[in-house]
C-alpha cells in the first residue's frame, strides 16, 4: 500500500510542477496603440472582426495570417484571390456603404491614406474602433506595419516571422545586386495614354527605391513630383536600357510600345528589353513590395540570375 | 388667389414621404418592427431589445436620419437660392452657382485638401471651411468686379461670374494635377454628396439655411416686382440695389453652405424652379417655398437611388442628379414651348 | 405740383438736360413733344428717381424730392412705362396689385381695401373682365391699358407717361389720351368719390392727338425746354419746321377747334 500512495504522492508532486512550468492561460493583455493620425486606439483582445478599406491592409491582414478574421473589404481589395468571397462594402465611386460595415459587426476597421479624416470620424460616430495606417515612405517603414497589425489581430508571432522572412529576402536582393557590373537605366510607365508625355514613378516613391535596390537607376528620379510626366524628347535623350510597362494590367503590351511614333529609336525598344509588370507591387504598400523587388532584380540584372 | 394651399399641402406630402423612404430604405434592412422599437426607445431614452448590439440604432440614428435633415436643407437651400436667382437675373438658366459660389468652395477645399490636417474636431472642419471661405470670397469678388459706382449691374455680375468661376477652376484644376493622393478625394468631392455622414455637417449647415432661406422667402414680393426689370420696380418703390444685394448675401450663405459640406449637386437649383414655375405658377411669393419642399423632396429621393442602385457601392448624389436632371430638363423644355409660363 | 427747377442730367458725364425749369400743376396734362434725342426720356428718368441729376432741384409741392426714399418718391410719382418684355407669368390683376408695392410690407400681403383700389383701377380703363388673364396674351393696346391701371393703382398725385399710345389702335391711342385728360379733369361726381385730380406729364410723338388731352405742350430740343405753352402757341408751323427740319403747316379743324400738323 505504501509504495501506490508513494507513487502517487510523485505523480501528484510532479503534475503540480509540470503545471507550474506550462504558462497559465494568460487573461489576454488590452492592446493600446497609436495609429497613423495619432489617435489612441485601444482593443481589449485581438480583433475578430475585421473591415478594411484599403487593399494594401487587406494584402498585409491575409500575410500576417488573419485572413480568418476578415469580414468584408473595400472593392478595390484583389488579392489574395479568396477576398473575392468576403463581403464587399463599397468604395468604387469613393464612398463606402457605411451601412454595410456597420450591419458586419467589425470590432475593428482598417484604413490607411488612400481613406479620408472624415470616414474616420463617419466609422467613430457609429461607435466603432478604427485603426489608420499610416503609410510607409520608404521600403523598411512597412515592418513595424506589419508588427502592429499582427498585435492587433493577435498574430504578432507570425507577423514577427513575416518581417524577419522578408527582411532576409531583401538582404539576399542586396547582396545579389552587389556584385552588378552595371547600372542599367530603367523607365518605369504609369501611363502611355499620352505617347508624347507618359507618366512616370518620380524621385522617393517604392518604385525608385525599389529600382535603385534592384541595382538600376531610374528615369524618374530627375522628376519632381512623384507622379511625373516626361517628355518623348526628354526619355530619347535619357535612352534607358529597360522599359516596364506598369500599366500592362491595362493592355499595354511590347508590341504596342514598339509601334508608338518616335518610340522606335529607344534602345530598350531596339533590344526589345519591354517586360510587364504588376504595378500592384509596387503602389501597394504590403508584403508583395519584397515580391516586386525580387522581380525587378531579376530583369535588370538577369544575368545575376542565371 | 385659387387654391392657395393645395401646392403646399401636395409639396409637404411628397416630402414626408420622401422623408420616409430616405429612412427606411438603405443597404441594410431594418424590419419594421425593429424600427418603431427604436424609435420609441429613443424617446424613452432606453435601448432596444431586437437590437442588442446597437448596430441598427447607429444606422438609424447616427447615419439615415442625420443625412436626411441634411439634404432636407441642402435641397432646400439649392432650390430656393436657384429660384430666387432666377428671379433676379430675370434669367431661365440661372443656378446658385451662377456667380462663383461652386468653383469658389471647390478651390477652398482642394487647397485645404492639400494639407494634412490633425486630427480634432478643428482639422475635421477645416475643408468645409475652406470650401466656405472660398464660396464667398468668391462672390465678394465677383460683386465687386460687377460694381459700377453704386449699382451692381446684373449684366455685370453674370459676366463676373463666369471669370471668376473659370479662374477658380482653373485653380482647381492645378492643385489637382499637382497633387497624387489627395486626387481621388478631391474629384469625388467635386461630384457632390460624400461628406455626408454623422451630425456635424447638419449641424454646420443648419444656421446658414435657416438665416439664407428665411430671408430669401422675406424677399419673395420684391422679387415679383423686378421681374418688371429694374427701372420700373425703383418707380414702384423697391430699392433696388439694396434688394438684390440682400438677395445675392442670403443665397450665397445658404449655397455656401450647402455646397462646402455636401459638395457641387447640380441640376437642382435649375430645374425645380421651373417644375414649380409650370405646375402652381410664378409668383415669388409661393414659388421659393415649394422650390424649397420640393428640392428636399428631389435631393432625399436621388440619394436613395445613388444609395441602393448599385450597393454596397454608394455613387455621388451630384451625378445622379445630373443623370435625370438633363433629360428632365429637355421634357420641361418641350412642354414649356406651348405655354407661357416663363 | 410738380416742380422742376434748372434741372440738368446726364450719363457717363454727356450732358443731356440742360437746365430744365418746368411746372407741371394738379389738374393739368403737359404734353412733353419734340425729336428722339432731345431727351424726353431723360426727363421722364430723372423724375422718376432713376437718374440722379447733375444740378437743379425737384418739387412735389414744397417736398424737395432729392431728400425722399425710394418708396416715398414712388407714392407721389408713378410712371406708365413702355410696354417691352413682359414677364408672361403674370394676370391682369396681379400685374395691377403690383401698384399696390409702395404701401405694403416686405412681405407684399394685399388686404381688404387694396384689392378694393386694384378692382377699382382696373374698372378705370375697362379691364376689369380680363382681370384673370395672363398679360402676355393680350393685344399692345390692352397691355397698355394694364400698365396705366398698375400707375393708377399707386394712387400718386403725378403720374409721367413716356410714349403711352406709341403700339396702340388709333382708337386705342384716343381712348387712352381721353383716360388721362379724365384723370387730370375729373368730373364733381369722380371728385366726391375720392378721385383727385392728378398731373400728368406725357411725352408723346403724334402730335395730331395732343389737342385732344393737352393742356400744355412742353417742346424739347437737344435737352432743352425751347417753348412751353397751349397746344395752339406751340404747334406753330415756324417752330415745328425749324426742329423737325421739315417744311410745315398746322390744319384747324372748324367745328372741334383741333389741330393738325402736316408736312407741306
Amino acid at each position: 500500500m505504501k509504495k501506490i500512495t508513494q507513487f502517487f504522492l510523485i505523480i501528484t508532486l510532479l503534475a503540480a510542477l509540470l503545471a507550474g512550468c506550462v504558462p497559465a492561460a494568460t487573461a489576454p493583455q488590452a492592446i493600446t496603440l497609436t495609429d497613423g493620425l495619432g489617435r489612441t486606439v485601444a482593443l481589449d483582445q485581438p480583433a475578430e472582426r475585421i473591415v478594411s478599406l484599403a487593399p494594401s491592409a487587406t494584402e498585409i491582414l491575409f500575410a500576417v495570417g488573419a485572413g480568418d478574421q476578415v469580414v468584408g473589404r473595400d472593392s478595390f481589395s484583389n488579392y489574395p484571390e479568396s477576398v473575392a468571397e468576403l463581403q464587399d462594402v463599397g468604395g468604387s465611386m469613393g464612398d463606402y456603404s457605411f451601412e454595410t460595415i456597420a450591419s458586419l459587426n467589425p470590432d475593428l476597421v482598417l484604413l490607411t491614406e488612400i481613406n479620408t479624416p472624415e470616414q474616420v470620424k463617419a466609422l467613430e460616430d457609429l461607435g466603432l474602433t478604427v485603426y489608420y495606417i499610416k503609410n510607409p515612405v520608404q521600403l523598411d517603414g512597412l515592418y513595424p506595419i506589419l508588427e502592429t497589425v499582427g498585435e492587433l489581430t493577435g498574430h504578432d508571432k507570425e507577423a514577427a516571422d513575416l518581417v524577419d522572412s522578408l527582411t532576409a529576402r531583401v538582404a539576399k536582393v542586396t547582396e545579389t545586386i552587389a556584385k552588378a557590373q552595371d547600372k542599367p537605366l530603367v523607365f518605369y510607365e504609369l501611363d502611355g495614354s499620352d505617347a508624347a508625355k507618359p507618366w512616370t514613378s518620380g524621385p522617393n516613391t517604392f518604385m525608385d527605391q525599389m529600382i535603385q535596390m534592384a541595382g538600376g537607376e531610374n528615369v524618374g528620379s530627375a522628376m519632381t513630383d512623384a507622379w511625373a510626366q516626361i517628355s518623348l524628347e526628354e526619355l530619347l535623350v535619357q535612352d534607358p536600357d529597360i522599359i516596364l510597362l506598369g500599366d500592362a494590367a491595362y493592355g499595354v503590351t511590347a508590341e504596342q510600345v514598339a509601334t508608338r511614333a518616335g518610340w522606335a529609336t529607344l534602345n530598350a525598344v531596339k533590344n526589345n528589353a519591354i517586360y510587364p509588370f504588376n504595378d500592384d507591387l509596387a503602389s501597394r504598400p504590403g508584403p508583395r513590395m519584397v515580391d516586386g523587388l525580387e522581380e525587378l532584380a531579376k530583369l535588370i540584372h538577369p544575368e545575376l540570375y542565371k | 388667389m385659387k387654391h392657395t394651399a393645395r401646392p403646399f399641402l401636395i409639396s409637404l406630402i411628397i416630402l414626408i414621404a420622401a422623408v420616409m423612404v430616405s429612412v427606411l430604405v438603405g443597404s441594410v434592412f431594418i424590419p419594421p418592427a425593429t424600427l418603431l422599437d427604436l424609435i420609441k426607445s429613443a424617446f424613452q431614452g432606453t435601448h432596444s431589445a431586437l437590437d442588442p448590439n446597437g448596430t441598427f440604432a447607429a444606422i438609424l440614428f447616427q447615419l439615415r436620419t442625420p443625412r436626411a435633415i441634411l439634404l432636407i436643407l441642402v435641397g432646400a437651400s439649392l432650390a430656393g437660392s436657384g429660384a430666387a436667382y432666377q428671379g433676379l437675373f430675370r434669367n431661365p438658366l440661372a443656378d446658385p452657382f451662377m456667380i462663383g459660389v461652386s468653383s469658389g468652395a471647390g478651390a477652398g477645399a482642394v487647397i485645404a485638401m492639400s494639407i494634412q490636417w490633425p486630427y480634432s474636431t478643428l482639422g475635421l472642419m477645416a475643408v468645409p471651411m475652406a470650401a466656405f471661405a472660398g464660396a464667398t470670397v468668391s462672390v465678394l469678388l465677383v460683386t465687386q468686379l460687377a460694381r459700377v459706382g453704386k449699382t451692381i449691374p446684373t449684366t455685370n455680375l453674370i459676366l463676373a461670374g463666369v471669370s471668376v468661376s473659370a479662374f477658380a477652376s482653373a485653380i482647381t484644376s492645378l492643385m489637382m494635377i499637382n497633387s497624387t493622393g489627395e486626387l481621388r478625394r478631391a474629384i469625388v468631392w467635386l461630384m457632390g454628396g460624400s461628406t455626408l455622414t454623422g451630425w456635424n455637417p447638419v449641424l454646420g449647415v443648419l444656421p446658414y439655411a435657416l438665416i439664407g432661406l428665411t430671408v430669401l422667402l422675406v424677399m419673395a414680393h420684391p422679387l415679383n416686382v423686378l421681374q418688371f426689370g429694374d427701372e420700373q420696380a425703383q418707380q414702384l418703390g423697391i430699392p433696388v440695389q439694396k434688394t438684390r444685394l440682400i438677395i445675392i448675401v442670403a443665397a450665397t450663405l445658404s449655397t455656401a453652405a450647402a455646397v462646402s459640406f455636401a459638395g457641387v449637386i447640380g441640376f437642382v437649383g435649375l430645374v425645380i424652379p421651373h417644375v414649380v414655375r409650370m405646375l402652381w405658377g410664378g409668383d415669388y411669393r409661393r414659388l421659393l417655398p415649394l422650390s424649397m419642399i420640393c428640392g428636399a423632396s428631389l435631393l432625399l429621393l436621388t440619394d436613395v437611388v445613388a444609395r441602393t442602385i448599385i450597393s454596397p457601392q454608394e455613387i455621388p448624389v451630384g451625378i445622379i442628379t445630373a443623370l435625370l436632371g438633363a433629360p428632365f430638363f429637355l421634357w420641361v423644355l418641350n412642354r414649356s414651348k406651348s405655354q407661357n409660363y416663363w | 405740383m410738380l416742380s422742376i427747377e434748372n434741372l440738368s442730367a446726364g450719363y457717363n458725364g454727356k450732358k443731356v438736360l440742360h437746365d430744365i425749369s418746368l411746372k407741371v400743376p394738379q389738374g393739368s396734362v403737359i404734353a412733353l413733344i419734340g425729336p428722339n434725342g432731345s431727351g424726353k426720356t431723360t426727363l421722364i428718368r430723372a423724375i422718376s428717381g432713376i437718374l440722379n441729376p447733375e444740378s437743379g432741384k425737384m418739387f412735389y409741392n414744397d417736398q424737395d424730392l432729392s431728400k425722399i426714399s425710394i418708396q416715398e418718391r414712388s407714392k407721389l410719382i408713378a410712371v406708365v412705362p413702355q410696354v417691352r418684355n413682359l414677364p408672361p407669368a403674370f394676370s391682369v390683376y396681379e400685374v395691377v396689385a403690383l401698384g399696390r408695392t409702395p404701401y405694403l410690407n416686405w412681405f407684399g400681403i394685399t388686404s381688404g381695401p387694396d384689392h378694393e383700389i386694384v378692382n377699382q383701377c382696373m374698372a378705370q380703363v375697362d379691364l376689369l373682365e380680363m382681370a384673370d388673364r395672363n398679360i402676355a396674351e393680350l393685344s399692345g393696346g390692352e397691355q397698355q391699358r394694364v400698365m396705366l391701371a398698375r400707375a393708377l393703382a399707386q394712387q400718386t398725385p403725378v403720374l409721367v407717361m413716356d410714349e403711352p399710345t406709341s403700339h396702340l389702335d388709333l382708337q386705342y391711342q384716343v381712348s387712352f389720351l381721353k383716360s388721362v385728360h379724365r384723370l387730370a379733369h375729373p368730373s364733381q361726381e369722380e371728385i366726391q368719390q375720392g378721385n383727385e385730380p392728378r398731373a400728368a406729364l406725357v411725352a408723346i410723338h403724334d402730335l395730331n392727338l395732343l389737342a385732344n388731352f393737352a393742356d400744355q405742350v412742353a417742346l424739347m430740343v437737344e435737352g432743352r425746354l425751347v417753348k412751353l405753352g397751349s397746344p395752339a402757341e406751340v404747334l406753330q408751323p415756324e417752330i415745328l419746321s425749324g426742329v423737325y427740319h421739315l417744311p410745315l403747316t398746322t390744319l384747324q379743324d372748324p367745328k372741334t377747334g383741333h389741330f393738325a400738323v402736316l408736312p407741306r
